[in-house]
C-alpha cells in the first residue's frame, strides 16, 4: 500500500497524501499573488529556481469550515511530472497503511486521503473546470471530504456504492 | 327841685318829656311838609301845561314855515315836472296842520288862564295870529292857483309877506316862555320869605338840644348822688350777688360816695378770698403731690422688696450652680489631663507607624527592582524558547523530508528511516519542551510584571499612608496643644468659680439686712400715702367751700382746680 504523509488544515480532521507524490516539505516561503489564476490557486513561490503554484488547500477543501487558517507549511507534491504546492497548517508524520496498528478503543480517527492527480486536474492551469464532487481517491481505503458531509458515518453512506452500506464500503479505519 | 325826686322818678320824667317833644315835633313837621308838597305839585302841573302849549306853538311855527316854503317853491316844483296839483295838496296839508296846532295851543292857553291870570293877552295875540295866517295862506293859495307854476310871476308876488307873521309867532313863543318861567318862580317863593319853612326846623333843633341837656342834668344829679356811674354800681351789685367779685368800674368813683365804699369793700373781700383760695390751692396741690409721691414710694418699695426676693432666689441658684460648675470644672480638668496623656501616647504610636511605613516603602522598592529584573530574564528565556521551537520545527521538517526521500527511494534507503524517525521524534519533543518553556517563561514574565505593578501600587499606597501618618501626627500634636489650652482655661474657670462662691456667700448675708429695711420702708410709705390722701380730701373740701366766689373772671370755668389757680395767681 505504501506510506502516507499525515497533515491537518487547522480543523480536527486529519488528511493524508501518498508519500510517493511528496517531493519535500518546507516552511512556507513568500508567496507572490498573480491575477486570473484558477480557483484555489493562491499564487506562486520560487522553489529551487522554478515557479511553483500554491493551492490554499484549507479554503479549497473545507470551504467555510476552514475558518481563518491558512497554513505555514508548504508540501511540494509531484505527479506525472507536474508539481503543485499544498499549503497546510501542520505536518505530522509518515505512516504505512499496511503496517498501521489497529486503532485503539476510543480512537475513532478517520484519515481523508487526497489524490494529487485529481487535485491537479481540478486546479489545472490548462482550463479544466473544477469538480469538487470528484475530490475522492482511494475509495477502497477511506473516504474523502464531500460538501456537507462533516460526519464520518454520513460521509461513508454518502460515498458508498449503491448496493453497499458505509461500513461495508469503507471498512478500513486507522 | 330835682334832688327831691327819686332815681326812678327822674328817669320817668325824663322819658316822658323826651317822648312829648319828639311827637310834637314830628307831627308839626309832617304838616308843613305836606302843604308845601301840594303847592309844588300844582305849580309843576301848570308848568307842564305851559310847556305843552309852547310845544304846540313850536309845531304851529314849523307848519307855517313849511307852508311858506311850499308856496315859494311852487315854481321850481312845477318846472321840475309832475304839475302843481301834488304841491298844492301838500300846501293844504300844512295849512290844516297849522290850524290844528293853533286850536290846541288856544285850548291850552285857555286852560292855563283858568288858574293863572295874565294870559289873556297871549290868547288875543294867538287869535290875531289865526286871522293873519288865514289871510296870508289865502294869498299863497291864490298865487298858486293863479300862476300854475310860473315862478317868475309868483315869487315876486309873495316875497317877504310871511316875515311879519313869523315874527309875531316868535314873539308869542318867547313871551309865553318868559311868562311861564316868571309865574313858576313866583309860585315857588312864599310871599313871606323862607321863615314858614325854617322855623319848625329851628324849633325842632332847639327841642332836641334840650333833650340831651335834660339827660345830662339828670345824669349828673344821679352820678352825684351815687358817687359814681350808676351803671357801674348796678354791675358791681349784680356781680357781687353772683359771687363774681373781681369787678372794675369804668370811671373812678367819688371818694365819699356809696359806689367807692362798695368797691373798697369788694376789693378787700377779693384780696382776702384770693389769699384763702391760693393757700387752699397750694395746700391741695402739696397734699396731692405728697399723696402721689407716697404712693409711688410705696410701690417702689414693694417692687424693691420683690426684686430683693428675686435676687435672693437668684443668689441661691447662683451659689448652687457655682458649686456645680466647680465640680464639673475639676472633672473636666481631670478629663483634659487624661486626654493630654492619651494624645501623647497616640503621637508616639503615629511616629512609630511613620517609621515603619518608610522602611516598608524602601523594601517594596527593592522587591520591585528584583521583579523588574526577573521579568527581563523571563522575556529573554521566552525568546530563547521561541528559537528552540523554530529549530525543533525545522528539524521536524528535515526529518520528514528525510523520511519522504527514503520512502520515495524505496527499500534500498529505508534503513535511514528509523534515524529520521528518531530525529523527528526528538524534534517533536524539543518543540513540545520549547512550547512548555515558552509558556512558563511567559507566565513568569507576566507574573513578574503584575508583581512589579503591585509593588509600585504598594509604594504609592505606602507613600499615601505615610502622608496620612504625617497629617495624623500633626493633628495629634494640635490635639495635645488644645488639651493643654483647655486645661488652662478650666483652671482659670475653677479659680473664678471659687471667688464667685465666696462673693455670693457675702451677698447672701447682706441682703438679709436690706430685706428687713425694705419691709420697714414699705410700711412707712403706705402710712404716709394714707395721711397724704386724707390731707388732700380736707383741702378739696375747703376749696369747694370757696368755689362760690370767683376772684378772677377768667377762672370761673376752672375754679375747681386749685393747681391752675395757684399758677395764674
Amino acid at each position: 500500500m505504501g506510506e502516507v504523509l499525515l497533515f491537518s488544515l487547522g480543523s480536527e480532521r486529519t488528511y493524508g497524501i501518498a508519500a510517493s507524490t511528496v517531493r519535500e516539505v518546507v516552511p512556507m516561503p513568500p508567496i507572490t499573488p498573480v491575477p486570473r489564476l484558477p480557483a484555489g490557486i493562491e499564487g506562486f513561490v520560487l522553489m529551487h529556481g522554478r515557479l511553483l503554484p500554491v493551492l490554499a488547500l484549507a479554503r479549497f477543501i473545507e470551504g467555510e469550515n476552514a475558518g481563518g487558517a491558512t497554513g505555514r507549511i508548504l508540501i511540494v507534491s509531484e505527479c506525472a511530472g507536474r508539481a503543485l504546492g499544498l499549503r497546510v497548517c501542520l505536518v505530522e508524520r509518515l505512516i504505512a497503511l499496511d503496517a498501521a496498528p489497529a486503532p485503539s478503543k476510543g480512537e475513532d480517527r478517520c484519515i481523508f486521503l487526497l489524490d494529487i492527480a485529481t487535485l491537479q486536474a481540478m486546479v489545472s492551469l490548462d482550463g479544466v473546470p473544477p469538480d469538487r464532487s470528484a475530490v475522492a481517491v482511494r475509495r477502497d481505503i477511506t473516504v474523502c471530504l464531500a460538501d456537507g458531509a462533516s460526519d464520518l458515518n454520513a460521509a461513508r453512506n454518502a460515498y458508498a456504492p449503491a448496493h453497499m452500506t458505509g461500513n461495508e464500503a469503507w471498512p478500513t479505519q486507522i | 327841685m330835682l334832688d327831691h325826686l327819686s332815681l326812678t322818678g327822674k328817669f320817668v320824667a325824663l322819658t316822658a318829656l323826651a317822648c312829648t317833644i319828639f311827637l310834637a315835633s314830628g307831627l308839626w313837621a309832617w304838616r308843613q311838609i305836606d302843604s308845601t308838597s301840594q303847592a309844588e305839585m300844582e305849580s309843576i302841573a301848570r308848568w307842564q301845561v305851559g310847556v305843552a302849549v309852547v310845544k304846540t306853538i313850536d309845531g304851529l311855527s314849523l307848519a307855517f314855515q313849511k307852508e311858506v316854503g311850499l308856496a315859494k317853491e311852487i315854481g321850481t316844483a312845477v318846472t321840475g315836472g309832475g304839475g302843481a296839483a301834488p304841491h298844492r295838496d301838500e300846501f293844504m296839508a300844512q295849512r290844516q296842520a297849522f290850524a290844528a296846532h293853533h286850536a290846541e295851543a288856544l285850548q291850552g292857553l285857555r286852560k292855563l288862564a283858568q288858574e293863572q291870570p295874565g294870559l289873556d293877552g297871549f290868547i288875543r295875540q294867538l287869535g290875531s295870529l289865526a286871522d293873519q295866517h288865514r289871510t296870508l295862506s289865502d294869498r299863497y293859495l291864490a298865487e298858486i292857483d293863479a300862476q300854475q307854476g310860473n315862478a317868475y310871476a309868483s315869487d315876486p308876488a309873495v316875497a317877504e309877506i310871511d316875515e311879519a307873521l313869523a315874527g309875531q309867532i316868535t314873539t308869542l313863543r318867547s313871551g309865553l316862555i318868559d311868562f311861564l318861567a316868571e309865574q313858576t318862580a313866583a309860585s315857588s317863593a312864599h310871599p313871606d320869605g323862607d321863615r314858614p319853612r325854617q322855623w319848625p326846623v329851628i324849633l325842632l333843633g332847639v327841642m332836641l338840644g334840650l333833650l340831651p341837656l335834660s339827660v345830662l342834668l339828670l345824669g349828673r344829679s344821679v352820678t352825684h348822688q351815687l358817687g359814681g356811674d350808676p351803671k357801674d354800681l348796678i354791675k358791681s351789685i349784680n356781680a357781687m350777688a353772683a359771687g363774681d367779685i373781681p369787678f372794675s368800674p369804668r370811671h373812678a368813683p367819688r371818694a365819699d360816695g356809696p359806689l367807692a365804699k362798695l368797691l373798697l369793700t369788694q376789693s378787700a373781700l377779693r384780696e382776702g378770698l384770693a389769699k384763702v383760695r391760693g393757700q387752699a390751692g397750694l395746700a391741695g396741690d402739696t397734699a396731692h403731690d405728697l399723696a402721689y409721691s407716697a404712693l409711688h414710694l410705696a410701690d417702689n418699695l414693694q417692687l424693691e422688696a420683690n426684686a430683693m426676693a428675686d435676687m435672693t432666689a437668684a443668689i441661691d441658684a447662683v451659689s448652687g450652680s457655682a458649686q456645680a460648675y466647680g465640680d464639673q470644672g475639676e472633672r473636666a480638668l481631670r478629663s483634659f489631663s487624661s486626654g493630654r496623656a492619651n494624645a501623647e501616647h497616640g503621637a508616639r504610636a503615629v511616629t512609630q507607624i511613620t517609621t515603619g511605613l518608610i522602611t516598608l516603602k524602601q523594601e517594596i522598592r527593592v522587591v520591585a527592582a528584583e521583579m523588574a529584573r526577573l521579568s527581563e530574564d523571563a522575556a529573554r528565556i521566552n525568546d530563547l524558547a521561541k528559537v528552540i521551537g523554530v529549530s525543533a520545527e525545522q528539524t521536524h521538517l528535515l526529518a520528514l523530508n528525510a523520511a519522504i526521500q527514503a520512502s520515495r527511494s524505496g527499500a534500498r534507503e529505508r534503513d535511514g528511516a528509523p534515524l529520521a524517525e528518531q530525529v523527528r521524534n526528538f524534534a517533536e519533543r524539543t518543540r513540545a519542551a520549547a512550547a512548555v518553556i515558552e509558556q512558563l517563561s511567559g507566565n513568569l514574565g507576566s507574573g513578574a510584571v503584575r508583581a512589579r505593578r503591585g509593588a509600585e501600587k504598594a509604594i504609592a499606597n505606602t507613600q499615601q499612608g505615610l502622608s496620612q501618618a504625617e497629617a495624623a501626627k500633626n493633628t495629634v500634636a494640635g490635639i495635645q496643644q488644645n488639651f493643654a489650652d483647655a486645661a488652662t482655661v478650666v483652671d482659670e474657670i475653677s479659680t473664678a468659680l471659687t471667688e464667685r462662691r465666696t462673693a455670693t456667700a457675702q451677698l447672701a448675708l447682706s441682703r438679709e439686712g436690706v430685706s428687713y429695711m425694705t419691709q420697714e420702708n414699705t410700711t412707712a410709705g403706705k402710712n404716709l400715702a394714707r395721711l397724704a390722701t386724707d390731707l388732700e380730701g380736707k383741702t378739696d373740701a375747703i376749696r369747694q367751700a370757696l368755689a362760690v366766689f370767683s376772684v378772677y373772671r377768667e377762672d370761673r370755668s376752672a375754679d375747681t382746680e386749685p393747681a391752675s389757680l395757684v399758677r395764674k395767681g
